[in-house]
């Protein structure tokens, strides 16, 4: 017998009214997977996820964890559901550590020394006040409460959002660990870089449409970046003609501007012959992402 | 249904300085009240000759008789209006926050991904009202219990109590009210709204009543005349009513239920 994914949607569609939030949405991630959930605000990311966690019904389609419907099941299914809302809401007169021991309580588990343990790693400091707490730590409480019962399934709106690179290292850590053992993760984000370092497959979100779902590695755009070489000297484009797969944009001052396309090291082998100091390479905008989708045949509503 | 006592007591946790505040105002009513009771005891006929010159429409809508009387006294001065209006503020306050506070907030997305159901949510939230409203009821029957017996008013516990068990009945009556709009809204207001509005419209039908025909046609649909027209300070509570009540209360709770289970939930 073949086991159900741990998330599946299909033909997920949300009416808001006339207008449509999301259109047919169909999608599954597998148990060990880490799914990027892709797109600008307004995609309707963040409906998928509260249509997968019950908080809004579909208009038509469904969506089920285990292969349980999360509208008709019992709300036990949500056990092994844990879940980072996008906009964060939590008690702000309790301090952390009583909202950890409440959301224990209520699932009727025991994971107090889970979360403490995250907490640590998060560098969370838990007898403090939720309401004395800046967004960056908020959202720390908000992980820990995700992870503190070590589900099976994760739901996380924009986890990083708020945290710093020490944090969100951490944080990577953290859902690798979670992946290791067995979780499934879909994971929405804006940035792309975040999905490539996390995820093995992408969910690429658009007007409330899917535009693609792949493996990362197939990601439109991927192949090809923009680099900034930046050199000792004057800037002499010639080192770096005819270096497979670099495209030259322009040369100014001490610095070249070009696009590289699979390996970079060619590239770099031939910029430090010719006194490379610095390489910089800019977070590329989902907008090329979308660009090369619908240069693939994807559509944009 | 499945009763959540950590949600029950995060709720008291949050809102036990409010209840307090109730609470407080309450004791200090009867206090005032039954520390002037004396006063109007021992100057009986002139009070009688002064409440004699009321017009009769007056007399008629705040159903004074006999105003100087420990139990005319309570009737007029606590049981006709300020209970009942302390009972129904609570009631609907708390009642609205059980429909909506948590989406409001925005700690329902994480509270209601918990495996628990929704209807097991706003049932802790109903218990919460529940509590609440006998906290204010025990602290009312003590004071007035305490306070009358040290001014020696002749009035029982029994009838107190059951004259202050009223008021809380009809309080409740107004917060499923409130608890409806706000469980199928999301939106504490329209629940506080709803809930107090009803109370004023049924107030001014239920104290119109002796004077406009309509509104004493109609004043068996009216929770007023259910509960506080019984005179429950000399009679008791009339069970037969207090069960109209109790069904209302019960109808309108489940219709919150319904919808608060099956609704999309804001972000």
């Amino acid at each position: 017998m073949v086991s159900a994914p741990a998330i599946r949607t299909c033909s997920l569609t949300k009416w808001y009214g006339r207008s449509l939030g999301v259109d047919s949405v169909s999608f599954e991630v597998q148990p060990g997977e880490t799914v990027g959930f892709l797109g600008p605000n307004g995609s309707g990311k963040t409906t998928v996820m509260r249509m997968l966690m019950g908080l809004i019904s579909p208009s038509t389609g469904n969506a089920e964890i285990f292969g349980a419907d999360v509208a008709t099941s019992r709300s036990s299914v949500r056990a092994a559901i844990g879940y980072l809302p996008g906009t964060l809401g939590l008690y702000g007169t309790m301090t952390a550590r009583q909202y950890f021991l409440f959301l224990g309580r209520m699932r009727r588990a025991d994971c107090m020394a889970r979360a403490e343990a995250l907490s640590d790693r998060l560098a969370l400091d838990t007898g403090a006040r939720i309401n004395d707490m800046s967004k960056g730590t908020r959202q720390k409480v908000g992980v820990v409460q995700a992870f503190m019962h070590s589900p099976r399934v994760l739901v996380l709106d924009e986890p990083t959002s708020g945290l710093d690179p020490l944090v969100q290292h951490e944080f990577d850590s953290i859902l690798h660990e979670a992946c290791a053992e067995g979780a499934a993760v879909l994971l929405s984000s804006h940035v792309l870089a975040e999905v490539e370092r996390l995820a093995q497959r992408v969910a690429i979100l658009d007007a409330g449409r899917l535009v693609a779902f792949d493996d990362v590695a197939n990601l439109p755009g991927r192949a090809s970046r923009m680099v900034t070489l930046e050199f000792e000297g004057p800037a002499d484009p010639t080192h770096l003609a005819g270096v497979p797969g670099f495209r030259l944009l322009s040369c100014s001052g001490h610095q070249v501007t070009g696009t590289v396309t699979g390996s970079q090291r060619p590239m770099l082998e031939a910029a430090l012959r010719g006194g490379l100091v610095t390489v910089t390479s800019p977070e590329r905008p989902l907008d090329e992402l979308f660009r090369g989708l619908v240069g693939r045949g994807g559509t944009r509503s | 249904m499945r009763f959540h006592l950590p949600l029950l007591a995060r709720v008291f946790h949050e809102r036990w300085r409010g209840l307090a505040g109730w609470v407080t105002g309450l004791v200090s009513l009867v206090a005032v009240q039954v520390a002037v009771y004396p006063t109007i005891r021992d100057s009986r006929e002139g009070w009688s000759d002064l409440t004699e010159q009321f017009p009769e429409a007056i007399r008629k809508i705040i159903r004074m008789e006999d105003y100087t009387s420990p139990a005319g006294y309570l009737t007029t001065e606590l049981f006709s209006f300020m209970f009942p209006l302390i009972f129904t503020g609570v009631a609907c306050s708390w009642a609205a926050r059980a429909g909506a506070e948590e989406e409001e907030n925005g700690t329902a997305d994480i509270l209601l991904s918990l495996p628990v159901s929704r209807g097991s949510i706003l049932f802790t939230r109903l218990v919460a009202v529940f509590v609440a409203l006998a906290g204010v009821c025990v602290a009312g029957i003590a004071s007035l219990a305490v306070g009358t017996r040290s001014v020696d008013m002749d009035v029982g516990t029994a009838g107190i109590a059951a004259a202050t068990v009223s008021c809380a009945l009809l309080g409740t009556v107004f917060a499923s009210a409130s608890l409806v709009a706000a469980a199928w809204t999301g939106r504490r207001g329209v629940g506080l709204g709803t809930g107090l509005g009803l109370a004023v419209v049924l107030f001014v039908a239920y104290s119109l009543a002796p004077l406009v025909g309509f509104f004493d046609r109609i004043l068996a649909l009216n929770p007023y005349q259910w509960t506080i027209g019984q005179s429950p300070l000399a009679d008791g509570i009339d069970p037969a009513l207090a069960l109209v009540a109790l069904l209302t209360i019960t109808v309108l709770c489940v219709v919150a239920q319904a919808g608060f289970s099956r609704r999309d939930i804001r972000a």
